[in-house]
């Protein structure tokens, strides 16, 4: 038997939902711009029914209903999208910074241009040849001591500058574990509040795309794995150790190590709790690493490398001539120590003083002088032609530091360009690596955006249908209590 | 899929952001003519504009060295043709001398003359060019000939008999410069030996032979420099068309075509401008616009 005021239970019933579906499509619309909102919805059901008491029993004629009620209200998520999110954002992070250190290098070596390095190498082999015949001249001494300083300068402001660069991403190095850090306790915190208000039996939706949001962050810095953990709590683990169980985060720290091998301290990262390394391989941090201590150390060491075979080269032809006085060549070019000792020849060479100060001790000639007699041949410029020659012969074993009879080198010139060819092949890689991460990211956020997103279209097309079934249920309501009006003031008047 | 209005705008702003970075990669190009600015540009085109524009710069001091080489043997050769015209004017005089019809006065007339004639000869002997002996050997600064003692018309040689040289091509060397000691020494002996019989301080009669063998000597180095000249001169056009084809090369590897660029550059300018006029259409209505 239905009770008397049942019809005014499902008139408020109804009231209530539309009027929460109402209050959720205001949150839904408040958040539409904000990061890593999930759209809400509240979720309808038709509330617990009446059996129908019958007299005879036996044959039902239906369940008696009762009104609607809001069973949850449900964060619009797609699980899939969100792992594979969190899989591709430490390669996108990864490349992008990649990208950006190798273009920063190329900006460095200034390649091709008419002030780099090859531009200053071939200006100081032209003036070798102009010496080669005019070995007398003091203004032609001068332009070859001249060039030779512009190509030291050329090499030791792209050693100066790759040294800056790596200095930097040391000290990213830091600011990144740092955040790191500061994100672990975050979720940390988050997952504490998460369980407990699981625990008491709600969904904390926003507390959850709040932590969503720091789990972007994070996979964007270093490659993270991510598991539901209970009570909707996750576990991180970097490196196959946990960053965050539960409401705890393990943190890393950095510390300082002397490198005078490398020419800098270099922060190295441990866990805090164990003192063991870790190793991260991919994200920001990742690529920072990598750029650190492999492309752009490599290109510091090619450079070294590079200046020192160099330098060895030219002073070994150089030595084997005679200045303007008969004397036998000095080094040209000079480190602060041994040619065969020298750490970071590009960072050191300089040319010596003694030409520096006195052109005349170019030792452009072949001729040997004769004892005691005054040197006359000096218009021969035998030696600046094999200096010169230095631009397109292969290196010999005489050029060669530590070289053995048979050995032989690409010239000069060519190991350079081929030190600038491998750079454009690592950046062209780093650029189309971050495209591709770039448009793989990109769909997959444009899919998380179609299920998670809020459209404000559906959501105002909502907020009509809540208003109208809002609207019909105070109907409903009216109706009822004019029913009950009927009862109660006009019914058993007859005869007042 | 369900599309909402931020999917909308971030396209549309990742859209404009291309159409940007296009943009701008186009007008770097045009503003410096090249297509390679950095090596990630093209690291293939990278490599061979570095070797390319090496080339062009060796050719281009080989072609300096060739013009060098050209001006000192032009030098040499005026030199030379001065000597001959010497020699010749000694020849005529040695054999006005050796007639017995010449009194004392005529032939101390002569006698005078062929001195100032080996004068002339020291003159040319010391002839600079850019300010170097041409005929020092490799002692540019040394001056070659010298009388000693003065007045004896005997000349020492203070050069070497090295050779100036010049590079012509990757390991082409082509030496242009002729010790003093190889044309002028004899020379001097010669119209020494010429003076001493006309002013009769020598009784051979050897001064013409003398003579004449050292103006074949002459000869002989002038066609000699005039080979060198012609061999100069065809590496200088070879290497001139040598240069051409090089920055040829180069300008396909590294200049823009700008017909190309500047109508891509407009296709973008529309692309983008279209983007900017469709979003401007997409983002601003929704529903809210239309409900009461």
């Amino acid at each position: 038997m239905r009770t008397t005021f049942s019809g005014i239970a499902i008139a408020l019933r109804a009231l209530q939902a539309q009027q929460t579906s109402l209050d959720v499509t205001g949150h839904n619309v408040a958040n539409a711009n904000t990061p890593g909102f999930s759209r809400q919805r509240a979720v309808h059901k038709a509330s617990q029914p009446y059996p129908m008491p019958m007299l005879a029993g036996g044959v039902s004629g239906g369940q008696y209903g009762t009104g609607v009620q809001v069973s949850q209200i449900m964060r619009m998520r797609d699980l899939f999208v969100e792992t594979r999110l969190r899989q591709e954002n430490p390669q996108l992070g990864y490349w992008e910074t990649m990208e950006q250190g190798l273009s920063q290098v190329e900006l460095f070596f200034n390649e091709p241009s008419e002030t780099g390095i090859a531009s200053a190498l071939d200006q100081l082999w032209d003036s070798l040849q102009d010496l080669s015949h005019s070995a007398e001249s003091e203004s032609v001494r001068r332009v070859v001591v001249q060039r030779a300083q512009v190509l030291v300068e050329a090499v030791r402001s792209s050693r100066e500058q790759l040294h800056q660069l790596r200095a930097d991403l040391n000290n990213s190095v830091q600011v990144r574990v740092n955040e790191i850090n500061i994100l672990a306790s975050q979720i940390a915190d988050l997952n504490n509040q998460i369980s407990k208000v699981t625990a008491s039996g709600s969904s904390p939706n926003d507390l959850l795309d709040q932590r969503d949001v720091l789990l972007e962050q994070l996979s964007r810095i270093a490659d993270i794995e991510v598991t539901d953990d209970h009570a909707n709590m996750v576990i991180v683990t970097l490196d196959g150790v946990g960053l965050v169980q539960r409401s705890t985060a393990y943190l890393l720290e950095t510390r300082r190590v002397q490198r005078p091998d490398l020419g800098y301290d270099k922060y190295e990262i441990y866990w805090q709790s164990t003192g063991s390394p870790a190793t991260i391989k991919s994200g920001e941090l990742g690529a920072t690493l990598a750029l650190r201590d492999d492309k752009v150390q490599y290109y510091i060491d090619a450079l070294d490398n590079w200046t020192r075979d160099f330098a060895y080269a030219f002073n070994e032809r150089h030595k084997q001539g005679y200045d303007l006085n008969g004397e036998a060549g000095l080094d040209f070019f000079v480190f602060s120590g041994p040619i065969d000792s020298v750490s970071f020849a590009a960072a050191d060479i300089r040319i010596n003083k003694a030409i520096m100060d006195n052109p005349d001790k170019i030792a452009a000639s072949l001729e040997e002088p004769e004892p005691g007699k005054p040197y006359t041949a000096i218009a021969n410029g035998d030696n600046a032609v094999r200096l010169a020659a230095l631009r397109h012969e292969f290196l010999k074993d005489t050029d060669i530091l530590d070289g053995q009879p048979g050995d032989e080198r690409p010239p000069l010139s060519e190991q350079f360009i081929s030190i600038i060819s491998g750079l454009g092949v690592d950046a062209e890689e780093a650029v189309k690596m971050a495209e591709n991460r770039d448009v793989l990211v990109t769909h997959l956020l444009n899919l998380r955006e179609a299920t998670s997103g809020v459209s404000l279209d559906e959501e105002m097309a909502n907020m009509i249908k809540f208003q109208h079934a809002y609207n019909a249920a105070a109907r409903l309501m009216t109706a009822v209590d004019e029913a009950l009006d009927v009862i109660i003031n006009r019914l058993g008047v007859v005869g007042r | 899929m369900r599309v909402t209005n931020r999917t909308m705008t971030n396209n549309l702003l990742r859209n404009l952001n291309q159409g940007k970075t296009r943009l701008d990669k186009l007008n770097f190009q045009l503003a410096t003519g090249k297509t390679v600015n950095v090596p990630s540009d093209n690291p293939v085109k990278t490599g061979s504009i570095l070797r390319l524009s090496s080339t062009v710069r060796q050719t281009e001091q080989y072609l300096r060295n060739t013009d060098h080489a050209i001006s000192w043997l032009e030098a040499t050769d005026t030199v030379l043709r001065d000597l001959t015209s010497i020699i010749h004017r000694v020849r005529s005089l040695a054999i006005q001398g050796s007639n017995d019809t010449n009194d004392e006065s005529a032939r101390q007339a002569l006698a005078d003359e062929i001195k100032q004639l080996a004068y002339n000869v020291e003159g040319l002997a010391n002839s600079t060019h850019t300010g170097r002996y041409l005929f020092a050997g490799q002692s540019v600064g040394e001056k070659p000939f010298s009388e000693k003692p003065p007045g004896s018309l005997e000349f020492a040689y203070n050069g070497d008999t090295n050779q100036i040289k010049y590079e012509i091509g990757v390991n082409a060397e082509v030496s242009v410069s002729i010790p003093g000691s190889e044309i002028f020494e004899d020379i001097f002996v010669a119209i020494k030996q010429v003076y001493d019989e006309i002013t009769g301080a020598s009784g051979d009669q050897k001064g013409l032979e003398l003579l004449d063998n050292a103006l074949d000597n002459v000869l002989s180095h002038q066609s000699h420099v005039g080979a060198l000249q012609n061999r100069v001169e065809l590496a200088n056009e070879r290497l001139k068309d040598l240069r051409l084809n090089v920055i040829d090369l180069l300008g396909e590897s590294q200049n823009i075509d700008y017909a190309e660029t500047i109508m891509n550059l407009k296709m973008e300018e529309f692309i983008y401008q279209t983007a900017l006029a469709v979003g401007a259409r997409i983002i601003q209505p929704s529903l809210v616009d239309f409900l009461r």
